[in-house]
């Protein structure tokens, strides 16, 4: 395959790595005897894989039993009983929204690990991640709010300034649902891809994106953590061999979005560390967008955990993602408004709304504090 | 207890075969309990047939084991899910 001028970090796995990569992986192959299962499984805790690699450890028919702590089955059915708990939680809601007249589609979570792997336990999941279009934000928070959910972030914004705001990587608001036996984090999601509004609406009406989009959506999911979240990675890959994407349909989406840059790196990425099958065609297609370099930085190491990149840095990263003009536009565009953050922090009638741009912008100049905002501003950052 | 009257999965539990094995989870308490093969066999019997006597007779239909051999491992499994909430039991 062609390769671009990014390529992954070196990658200099230690003995444990190199076990526990392979067993990741779509077609895994099990450590060789002699490998100490307990520190590899701590491993796989570090790097979010437990499920996948314990379940496959078990199977395997060098698995000495009673060999490794019980805790480590407990801890595997412990998973299990808690995304059985969300994709429950997650059917009740999307049923919730709809009778509230709201067309929600979950992302990522149970619904992947069942494509994925066939059996929700084989993944490790936190919360239930669901798009809701921007218009449909206030509704679909009402409902929540009404059902007992509380919200962790952006609290006391209304909800109609609060979909006027972020990005693909920052419109979320968490919430949280008390009193139960174990606490339900929801996160609901109103930007994803560059899609227009009413094509987001209408797969929220059919109850997802099409396969495509969803296999760009954890492209750019990957791009946003640098490529470094070997879940994601495995995530992908499992994708890429168990139920190859159609590949036309994807770059020709890729392109359309303009993240033929961000597929290209991905795949990149994903042939680095699996033994894949991509048709030489695709790459050699996607070239174009990839002809210019990326930040150093750009594609972190998921083996090493790296500094996270400073404000700037991840501005400038997720920039030079865009790979046409008129979204590097936007992205600038985008960085100058208010943020939800700025909204929060300073509540103001709508008449003096306009003032939040200006809370905006000392706070990309370094003004004001620019707080813990999920959106870095710029102060204080060396280029 | 005596495998004479009736149960049913309790109020607010669900179940999924996951990982290899049942997966009972009490929605409300937040209790979990995991099933091997022949433990998930007699729970889907019981969810189904609702009469412990007859999930042993369905049961001896199937292994080569002493009935008195079923009905122990029965009531002990019966024994256990009641006691974690996950199966509801009426005394005949």
């Amino acid at each position: 395959m062609a390769r671009s001028p990014w390529v992954p970090p070196a990658y200099h796995p230690g003995e444990l790595d190199r076990a526990l990569l392979p067993l990741c992986g779509p077609e895994p192959l099990l450590p060789p005897l002699g490998v100490n299962p307990e520190p590899l499984l701590a491993r796989a805790v570090e790097l979010d894989v437990f499920p996948l690699v314990f379940h496959r450890l078990r199977r395997s028919p060098h698995w000495l039993h009673g060999c490794v702590s019980p805790a480590w089955e407990e801890r595997f059915r412990s998973n299990a009983a808690r995304n059985l708990l969300l994709d429950t939680e997650q059917e009740r809601i999307l049923r919730s929204l709809r009778a509230a007249g709201v067309g929600a589609f979950p992302l990522k979570g149970t619904r992947l690990a069942a494509r994925l792997y066939a059996d929700l336990a084989l993944r490790a999941q936190v919360d239930v991640d669901l798009y809701v279009a921007p218009e449909q934000l206030p509704a679909a928070l009402g409902a929540l709010e009404a059902d007992g959910y509380r919200r962790l972030t952006a609290v006391g914004l209304p909800a109609e300034r609060l979909a006027a705001t972020g990005d693909e990587f920052t419109s979320e608001c968490s919430l949280e649902k008390l009193g139960q036996p174990m606490p339900i984090l929801v996160e609901l999601h109103w930007r994803l891809l560059p899609l227009p509004a009413k094509d987001l609406l209408s797969a929220g009406e059919k109850g997802g994106l099409p396969e495509e989009l969803d296999f760009l959506y954890l492209c750019v999911q990957a791009s946003a953590d640098r490529w470094g979240t070997l879940k994601t990675l495995v995530d992908l890959a499992h994708w890429v061999r168990r139920q190859p994407p159609d590949w036309d349909k994807l770059a020709a989406a890729a392109e359309r979005l303009g993240r033929a840059r961000v597929l290209s790196v991905t795949l990149q990425v994903l042939l680095h560390y699996f033994d894949l099958q991509i048709p030489e065609w695709v790459p050699a297609r996607l070239a174009p967008a990839v002809s210019q370099a990326l930040p150093r930085a750009a594609v972190a190491n998921p083996f090493v955990p790296a500094p996270p990149l400073s404000p700037a840095a991840t501005h400038r990263l997720r920039s030079a993602l865009q790979e046409r003009r008129r979204d590097r536009v936007r992205y600038a565009a985008f960085l100058l408004r208010p943020t939800a953050s700025d909204l929060a922090a300073l509540p103001l009638p709508r008449a003096l709304g306009f003032l939040y741009w200006g809370v905006r912008w000392l706070r990309l100049a370094g003004v004001l504090n620019a707080g813990d905002e999920r959106e870095p501003a710029l102060a204080g950052v060396r280029g | 207890m005596s495998l004479a009257g009736k149960v049913r999965a309790a109020r607010d539990v669900v179940f999924r075969e996951l990982g290899g094995e049942m997966v009972l989870l009490n929605l409300k308490t937040g209790v979990y309990y995991g099933l091997n093969e022949t433990g998930a066999q007699m729970w889907s019997l019981l969810v189904e047939l609702h009469d412990p006597a007859q999930v042993v007779s369905a049961l001896a239909g199937e292994y080569a084991a002493e009935r008195a051999h079923l009905e122990r491992d029965l009531k002990a499994l019966v024994t256990a899910l009641r006691e974690k909430g996950l199966l509801d039991v009426e005394e005949a």
